[in-house]
């Protein structure tokens, strides 16, 4: 190929470059690309705001339940074996009983079984300024010693029926020592 | 040149825009989210130690008592010292006896609408005055009563004078009798149980006590007000026994427990009495002294003894008939050895044994 054919196809090939892609297209193209990044990093950042404050949101509701949650152990009887224990919710939210762990004093508590309790009345419900009372039994080794009644209640909102013990750490344990 | 940096700006424009998007329609509204929430809890917290604060800032004072001059009725007084009005949510009254012999009927709790005279709830201002709750509950004698008030806010307050004794009508401190009564021979290893049961106000109703060998006699103390009693005896195992009181006029007593093996509590001591040194066919006295320590008149036999073969004039056993309580008997011995030599002599008295006395008979 001779030179000036040579630089003739340059000249060529350069004008066609210089023709290929329009200014418009190409800033179509990456005000798209900017777009679906931009639309990416929005969706993205979308769904952890929107998770991060619903989870924000259900532990904060469990604080807050915690704190309005209060519970009185006005008295505690027992006759044969069976405990009465008269409660009195003195908090600012419905509360479920959950647990009632009893053990002689001075021994080390027993782990705590769960399951939802049912108040004297038929009910499971302690309504706020409501007094209620709760029957228990025990076993008949137990009788006759100092006891520590330790009843754990979780506040109704945050309250889980198909798993009672769930939530614990943001219920009320309110103790009483009844002396033999 | 200025149309190509024109395009590119664009880009970059959008990008800005989708950021400043994404601030205020997601992190903003985010950050408001969590400070409302963050608000809404502390605002719970605010209120928790609120009530935390007005409870510990309730100031009753609460006593308890049976009225004499009202068919016995258990009242409770309360008064609110404090600087915050109290709401009284409920009255307890238990009764242990009751509890015992009915379950859970024992308990009698007053609230709204329970025949408590003023009704419950009762807004008690700072520094009213005085109220007197009736609970229309009977005090029976020799009843124990458990008082307690609750008020709204959380607090139980139990009045000092609970347990509250049936049939005492005001504080034990008020008794104006000791009532001393002491029991002898008890069995030692039973256990006896003494109830007091009167008329007027007594305390404490019950006693028990487990008898050893050390303390088969006691004497215990009532406090007691002027009137008739009667005191129960048993051992539990059917065995019983009572005795009518009259206070003043019968201010001790003693019960007999019927235990026939009394040991006796004496204190013998010896001495011989001679002039000069003894010696064989001579006539001397050996004296002793019995004193009886216990608590009841007894009949002694006391027995001399010797170690060799002494002749007791008049026999070594000597009978002492009705020794009262402290007091102290002397009796005599006469007796003479007919071979020299050193003889220790001793008493016994109802199994008590004397200190041991050595005579030295000598030939010229």
């Amino acid at each position: 190929m001779s030179l000036s054919k040579l630089i003739k196809r340059k000249r060529k090939d350069k004008i066609f470059l210089k023709i290929g892609i329009s200014p418009i297209v190409s800033t179509i193209i990456l005000v798209s690309i900017t777009l679906l990044i931009g639309f990416i990093i929005m969706g993205f950042t979308m769904g952890w705001s929107l998770n991060s404050s619903r989870e924000y949101g259900l532990e904060i509701n469990k604080a807050i339940a915690q704190q309005k949650s209060n519970l009185l152990i006005e008295h505690v009887q027992i006759i044969n074996n069976n405990v009465y224990i008269y409660l009195y919710n003195i908090g600012k939210i419905p509360l479920r009983v959950v647990s009632v762990n009893i053990f002689k004093l001075g021994e080390t508590e027993p782990s705590p079984k769960y399951e939802l309790k049912t108040f004297i009345d038929g009910s499971t419900l302690l309504d706020i300024s409501e007094f209620k009372i709760l029957v228990t039994s025990i076993d008949s080794s137990l009788i006759g010693n100092s006891l520590v009644i330790k009843v754990y209640a979780i506040a109704s909102t945050i309250f889980d029926p198909f798993n009672p013990g769930k939530n614990i750490e943001w219920g009320v344990i309110v103790d009483y020592l009844y002396n033999a | 040149m200025h149309k190509k940096r024109s395009h590119k700006a664009v880009s970059n424009i959008i990008a800005a825009i989708i950021t400043i998007v994404i601030l205020f329609t997601i992190i903003v509204p985010l950050l408001l989210y969590i400070q409302n929430a963050n608000a809404l809890y502390n605002f719970a917290v605010l209120e928790r130690r609120n009530l935390d604060y007005y409870r510990s800032q309730e100031d009753l004072e609460v006593h308890a008592y049976e009225d004499l001059k009202d068919n016995n009725t258990i009242k409770v007084e309360a008064y609110n010292k404090g600087d915050i009005s109290v709401i009284i949510k409920r009255i307890w009254v238990i009764d242990r006896k009751d509890v015992n012999t009915k379950g859970i009927s024992g308990i009698y709790i007053f609230e709204y609408n329970k025949n408590c005279t003023p009704d419950l709830p009762y807004l008690l201002n700072p520094r009213q005055e005085v109220v007197t709750f009736n609970t229309n509950i009977k005090a029976i004698v020799g009843h124990v009563y458990d008082i307690k008030l609750v008020t709204e806010r959380g607090n139980i307050y139990i009045p000092k004078e609970s347990p509250l004794l049936g049939g005492h009508g005001g504080n034990p401190a008020t008794y104006a009798y000791s009532l001393i009564v002491t029991i002898v021979n008890m069995h030692p290893g039973t256990t006896y149980n003494f109830t007091l049961v009167g008329n007027v106000p007594y305390s404490p109703y019950t006693l028990i006590h487990k008898a050893t060998a050390s303390t088969r006699d006691i004497s215990m103390s009532f406090g007691v007000n002027a009137g008739e009693y009667i005191l129960y005896l048993s051992d539990g195992k059917g065995w019983n026994i009572q005795q009518n009181i009259l206070v003043p006029q019968t201010l001790a007593v003693v019960m007999d427990c019927e235990n026939s093996t009394i040991i006796s509590s004496l204190e013998v001591t010896i001495s011989v009495q001679s002039r000069g040194k003894i010696k064989p066919n001579d006539i001397f006295k050996i004296q002793a002294s019995i004193k009886n320590i216990g608590y009841e008149t007894i009949n002694v036999t006391a027995i001399l003894q010797t170690n060799s073969s002494w002749n007791i004039i008049q026999g070594a056993e000597q009978y002492i008939e009705g020794l009262e309580s402290m007091k102290e008997t002397t009796i005599y011995w006469d007796v003479n050895a007919t071979t020299p030599g050193t003889y220790d002599f001793w008493v016994i008295a109802d199994g008590v044994k004397s200190n041991v006395v050595t005579v030295e008979c000598r030939e010229k």
